[in-house]
């Protein structure tokens, strides 16, 4: 296979499984699933999804709580690398390309999140950022040996074991929403203006 | 009220990972709604792929990275429902692919791939599936089983190494 081009430009992303509104449904479960999708983005991928409604639905309110905690923006930041690296390391080209430019916008940093992107878990990162880094890798590549150990930068540097969760939980979550995105539809260079 | 997430750690639940767990009650109940949704699922798409198949690919999403407590849970959870033995041992064995001509054949050796290669995937994948006769809704049911049982798993090895 190609090595994955990231990048942080806007992608969008085409199905490969057909959409659940492509096939036979009951009138009820059509309006169910269009009043679920409407105003979100990445439709197409929900549309997959939602041939099994159930678990998309529930999902998507896990999805809304790891990210809807209140907290300042450069946690959030921090968050959002540990995705980028899952995403990274996963090889996710449109999972990154989205939060790297989050990445970007909350630690007001894009050569920063550029530089991630290009260089990966090699890169030249600030102590936080590589102790994040280095701690959502290890979760993502070998969670049977994650340790105490792995904790222990992100201690030493003063973030509190909650905000140590937050960071951990949401490069955790990547492993499902890089593996959706990556095996049902891939991306593509976007087409229409936002 | 079972939560899957605690039945897991079993003995290495730590007062200090049901204190970290307390301060996010959310991400706990959405974390068992989802549980609920792929593994208790409505009739209609129980019909799609059975409870047991889906305990055998949570057990083999486990397997590829050695989570012997995620996987063992899940394979006492494939016992309770009826799956037999042979498959429970063979979705535990990642160097052995699934060896059945059976319908589901095709499915199990695409769990291998989304688990442990998922950026290999291709639309020749998802083509052989359907031509292969798995519907839309069982791929995707397939894929979320992985999808959950992969964060799962690391969420945790993170609240248990947070609990040492």
């Amino acid at each position: 296979m190609p090595e994955p081009q990231f990048t942080l430009d806007f992608l969008d992303w085409v199905p490969w499984v057909p959409r659940a509104v492509d096939g036979d449904l009951s009138d009820r479960r059509k309006a169910e699933i269009e009043a679920f999708v409407a105003g979100k983005n990445a439709s197409d991928y929900l549309l997959v999804l939602a041939n099994d409604f159930d678990s998309l639905r529930a999902r998507a309110f896990v999805h809304r709580h790891v990210y809807a905690d209140e907290e300042n923006v450069t946690q959030a930041g921090y968050r959002e690398l540990g995705a980028t690296t899952t995403s990274h390391i996963n090889g996710c080209v449109f999972c990154a390309s989205v939060h790297a430019r989050h990445v970007a916008n909350y630690l007001k940093d894009r050569p920063l999140a550029q530089r991630f992107l290009d260089e990966g878990l090699e890169a030249d990162l600030p102590a936080i950022e590589r102790a994040v880094v280095d701690a959502a890798a290890k979760l993502t590549v070998a969670p049977e040996s994650f340790s105490k150990a792995d904790l222990q930068p992100l201690r030493d540097l003063g973030l509190s074991d909650l905000e140590i969760l937050d960071i951990l939980n949401y490069a955790a979550f990547f492993a499902n929403a890089n593996r959706l995105m990556l095996t049902l539809g891939e991306p593509t260079p976007q087409k229409k203006l936002r | 009220m079972t939560d899957v997430i605690d039945s897991i750690l079993a003995g290495r639940r730590t007062d200090r990972i049901a204190e970290l767990r307390s301060e996010k009650p959310l991400l706990a109940t959405q974390m068992q709604d989802y549980y609920d949704s792929i593994f208790s699922p409505a009739a209609d798409s129980a019909a799609e792929v059975s409870i047991g198949d889906r305990f055998l690919i949570a057990i083999r999403t486990a397997s590829h990275t050695g989570s012997t407590a995620v996987s063992d849970w899940y394979a006492a959870a494939a016992k309770e429902s009826g799956v037999s033995a042979e498959e429970i041992a063979w979705a535990r064995d990642v160097g052995t692919p699934w060896h059945g001509q059976d319908r589901r054949a095709p499915m199990m050796r695409h769990v291998d791939l989304i688990t442990s290669r998922p950026v290999d995937s291709s639309k020749d994948d998802i083509d052989a599936l359907l031509t292969a006769g798995l519907s839309p809704a069982g791929i995707v049911i397939a894929s979320q089983v992985v999808a959950y049982v992969s964060y799962q798993l690391r969420l945790i090895a993170a609240l248990r190494a947070m609990g040492e």
